[in-house]
């Protein structure tokens, strides 16, 4: 089976349009595993797909574009969400979610300017062409990512927990309790 | 940079999509090239070279 490019960018904006849909109506039922699992399965197959395509995808004019505007992306995101983590943080009084909100945004910077640090490090010094130590970098991040995860929601420490119809804090939570219904 | 694709490619008589597939590029890099809004690198400026079967001091015209 071989596509081209056009039925490949089809294939490619369905696949995206199922996904969001997915996405937000797993948001709405408050089931958070399944469009994980969904969009690993939709990135294999798009991988797969890919390879199926007779011509090119993109070329090195493609690639200097993808350079420079991921170059103004990082430095746009960086300058509104340090400034918006500052306005967050000034009225956490107001609100304490404002500062759980400001720190997501302070740590989504940080951890984006060190990805791009060390990136822009490893082409500075090997080869340019090498994919092999992003894809590791990217899975090596989202195994972190994921354990970290992990290690909070499911360790049970320093959390609110669901007790006959009311919000018990469990040792000692950075957050206050959640304002869904406790079922 | 200035170049002479377009007028190269007239000459040997073939598409910009032909000269994209024989230079690996897609054919909206071809096109960018020929209306000068893109400064090829030098191994794409030798791939064209090549296809279009002339030496880049002919097919490019750097200017100071």
């Amino acid at each position: 089976m071989e596509l081209n490019l056009k039925q490949y960018r089809t294939i490619k904006i369905i696949i995206v349009f199922g996904l969001a849909f997915f996405v937000s109506q797993s948001i709405v039922f408050r089931n958070f595993f399944a469009p994980v699992v969904l969009l690993a399965i939709s990135s294999l197959v798009l991988l797969y797909l890919r390879k199926k395509v007779k011509g090119i995808l993109a070329d090195e004019r493609d690639y200097a574009m993808v350079g420079k505007s991921a170059f103004l992306a990082i430095q746009i995101y960086s300058w509104i969400a340090v400034v918006c983590m500052f306005l967050f943080y000034a009225m956490s009084d107001l609100n304490p979610y404002y500062e759980a909100i400001a720190m997501t945004l302070a740590f989504s910077t940080c951890i984006l300017m060190l990805l791009n640090s060390v990136i822009f490090r490893y082409y500075d010094k090997f080869k340019f062409s090498d994919k092999r130590f992003i894809y590791s970098v990217a899975v090596l991040i989202l195994f972190v990512v994921m354990a970290v995860f992990a290690i909070r929601m499911f360790s049970g420490e320093d959390n609110w927990i669901c007790d006959k119809g009311q919000w018990v804090k469990h040792g000692n939570p950075s957050f206050s309790a959640p304002n869904r219904v406790c079922k | 940079m200035k170049n002479k694709i377009k007028e190269f490619r007239a000459k040997i008589g073939i598409t910009q999509e032909e000269l994209a597939e024989k230079a690996g590029v897609r054919r909206e890099t071809i096109v960018f090239l020929e209306q000068d809004k893109y400064n090829p690198s030098l191994k794409l400026a030798h791939d064209v070279a090549k296809a279009l079967k002339t030496s880049l001091d002919k097919l490019f015209i750097f200017k100071d």
